[in-house]
């Protein structure tokens, strides 16, 4: 078979051991890889019940596949493990060329166990494996240990690292690599930290061999036509990236503002990423063997903020801009690059904040707990306090634990807006009725990336559905859900299925591997993923009821606007859901279920 | 009169990214704009006298697929965004 390197790297830091174990082929052909393959060594190897940040808990990273292959937008690595964030599973999925590199030394998988005495990064040099002391980059910001890390070991290694965010374990701390991508949610960063693991250097000469390389290559070159022939992959990704969203979805109404306080910001246009193109864009740009290239490469060039990085993409723009009342595109680019230096997860880092700005607004945070006035729109505060976190000092020691900490110390959990203690993205779920399924069921707390039916309640992909109605979402919900895990196991992109389906992924994954797969069968194992999620979690402690909103969503309808009046209308769509899934009315997965899919 | 707003792509063919119309529906209002922004801007609505399938169109958010469609009827203050699903919904990084 190909596709595979056969081979797994366990760590054990507080051993200081390397140890190669050969990936058993049946399990990686049950599960593909990334996502699946990570999640089954974690259910396998991991107590549900561990404490996340003990030297029990695992750190998995995990490539699929069609990582390192000419696949396009075949670069994808993942990060597996449980979450401190939300006590669920994490897996935390992330681009740029380190995930290629390890298939380049001939890894699929590397296992971290154990905690490291003091703080030390992995050196992989092709087929050589070494500890390292990471003394001297402790306490450095991501790119700083990127640029000294590379001095020591190879100018081409590719790197991954958390920044001082991560070392002091803060639970909303990302995996930085390839110095402005992110395995951003659910506190991976933290994980990492916990173990006294810096980074993971890696430089890598090996090839990944494919099973059919004529097929593969055939099935490859269809893709990139189809990705370059559709308007979105080919033209609007390109061209405007992620932030293009800004606009479209405030105009529908559903721009979640100030905290989810209104569903339309009045400074959208200036964060948005028309604006964003006229003004900072330099270029676009692409991660390992993409052919579509929606990064942001920008550059404030004078003012307080003068910086160049990268972003910020629509996620990042909305949480620390509108999430934030704050439409100053230079403060909001600064507040992106200083996530991304100093190791937080864009999303969570926003939130919070507004979760703060909130509870001060309204009196429940005394400025003396704060040390500064924090109002909504004030993007100097935003900058301050997104410093302040990333070095957990001060008011920012709290808010770098995330939204759902600041509301609840302050004795309002109900004004933190996420799901599972993990923030919301980009979409409020009362205008869009899918997402607030999507939400509420996914498997790592509110995400967008479990199960994006704006593709349908928005832009009718693959056939329009309207937003404001909760009929046929359930079945979309889990589709997608199941698809995506789909995706995400083999190593690729999931921006690719919005030129691409199920049925062209196949063809690179049968062709690459020449083990037997068949569309169908990729659509089970998706499934099966999703169901061993849901049984890590309902292990850890979870249950149905965790499978919730809070009460803004629910009940408080949406003030303003085309979505005025809307509220999250959960209890219609969740039942059907569970019924679709196989699972009882309690949200557990039937033994039937667990048979069909070779869990139970 | 309306207010239309353009997006995107939409934004640089038509020069700017608002313009008031006078039109009591949909298919008024594009026909209208067709005139003021420029022949070439029809052709990036249209094709075969019908709307490319590729444009999107709200009015106060909601698209004119779930109202009715061209024949929805327009209002003094109403707001009208008009955008390429060329530039359409992706999950945002």
């Amino acid at each position: 078979m190909g596709g595979w390197q056969g081979q797994i790297l366990r760590v054990n830091l507080t051993k200081g051991t390397c140890k190669k174990e050969k990936l058993d082929p049946k399990l990686a052909r049950a599960y593909i890889g990334g996502r699946g393959l990570g999640t089954k060594m974690l259910f396998d190897e991991v107590s549900p019940a561990v404490d996340p940040l003990s030297p029990n808990n695992k750190l998995i990273m995990a490539t699929g596949p069609l990582t390192g292959t000419n696949a396009s937008t075949g670069g994808r690595y993942m990060v597996i493990t449980k979450s401190p964030l939300t006590g669920a599973i994490a897996c935390s999925n992330s681009g740029g060329y380190i995930g290629a590199e390890i298939k380049f030394c001939g890894y699929d998988l590397i296992v971290f166990e154990g905690r490291a005495k003091s703080p030390v990064y992995l050196w992989l040099n092709n087929d050589r494996v070494e500890i390292r002391p990471a003394d001297k980059v402790w306490g450095k910001t991501t790119h700083e240990t990127e640029d000294r890390l590379k001095a020591e070991t190879h100018d081409e290694a590719k790197v991954c690292s958390i920044g001082p965010a991560g070392e002091k374990l803060a639970l909303i701390a990302s995996v930085m690599n390839d110095k402005h991508r992110a395995a951003g949610r659910s506190g991976v960063g933290a994980v990492m930290g916990s173990k006294n693991l810096k980074a993971v250097v890696v430089k890598g000469f090996q090839s990944v061999k494919v099973a059919r390389p004529k097929e593969f290559m055939a099935a490859c070159r269809a893709v990139v036509k189809k990705l370059a022939e559709s308007p979105v992959t080919g033209g609007g990704l390109p061209k405007y990236g992620t932030p293009i969203l800004v606009n479209v979805i405030n105009a529908h109404g559903f721009l979640p503002t100030r905290n989810f306080q209104q569903g339309q910001f009045e400074g959208a246009d200036k964060v948005s990423g028309e604006t964003i193109a006229d003004t900072i864009l330099l270029k676009n740009k692409g991660c390992f063997a993409c052919t579509i290239a929606c990064a942001r490469v920008t550059e404030v060039k004078e003012g307080k903020y003068k910086g160049a990085g990268e972003g910020p993409e629509y996620e990042s723009g909305w949480a620390l801009g509108i999430a934030t009342g704050v439409s100053d595109l230079a403060a909001v680019t600064k507040a992106n690059y200083l996530c991304n230096e100093l190791g937080m997860d864009t999303i969570e880092a926003g939130v919070a904040v507004a979760t703060a700005m909130e509870l001060f607004e309204k009196g429940y945070i005394p400025q003396k707990d704060i040390g500064r006035p924090l109002r909504f729109g004030d993007g100097d505060a935003l900058v301050w306090l997104i410093e302040e976190m990333g070095y957990r000092r001060g008011f920012g020691e709290l808010v770098a634990q995330g939204g759902y900490r600041v509301a609840e110390k302050y004795g309002h959990p109900e004004l933190f807006m996420g799901a599972k203690k993990q923030a919301f993205p980009a979409y409020d779920g009362r205008g869009a009725q899918g997402m607030a399924l999507g939400y509420a069921t996914s498997n790592r707390g509110a995400c967008h990336l479990r199960g994006y039916t704006i593709s349908v309640e928005v832009f009718g992909i693959p056939q329009k559905m309207d937003p404001f109605l909760t009929q046929g979402k359930a079945g979309v919900s889990k589709l997608f859900q199941d698809v995506t895990a789909f995706v995400d196991s083999c190593g690729i992109c999931l921006f690719t299925t919005f030129g691409i389906g199920a049925d062209d992924i196949h063809p690179m994954l049968e062709h690459a591997t020449g083990a037997g797969y068949t569309l169908e069968e990729c659509l089970k194992i998706g499934e099966r993923i999703w169901n061993m999620e849901r049984l890590f979690n309902l292990k850890a402690g979870l249950s149905g009821k965790d499978d919730t909103l809070p009460p803004r969503i629910l009940k408080e309808p949406i003030p303003e606007g085309p979505a005025k009046g809307m509220v999250g209308k959960l209890h219609e769509m969740l039942p059907e859901y569970y019924k679709l899934r196989g699972w009882d009315a309690s949200g557990v997965p039937s033994k039937a279920k667990l048979k069909e899919l070779a869990l139970g | 009169m309306a207010v239309v707003t353009f997006l995107g792509e939409v934004r640089k063919a038509a020069g700017q990214a608002r313009v008031d119309v006078e039109a009591e529906s949909v298919r008024g209002l594009l026909a209208a704009l067709c005139q003021a922004v420029s022949p070439a801007f029809a052709t990036l609505l249209f094709k075969d006298g019908a709307l490319q399938p590729d444009v999107e169109i709200l009015v106060n958010g909601r698209n004119i697929e779930f109202l009715k469609m061209l024949d929805t009827s327009l209002r003094q203050t109403d707001q009208v965004t008009i955008f390429y699903s060329g530039v359409r919904g992706f999950p945002g990084g």
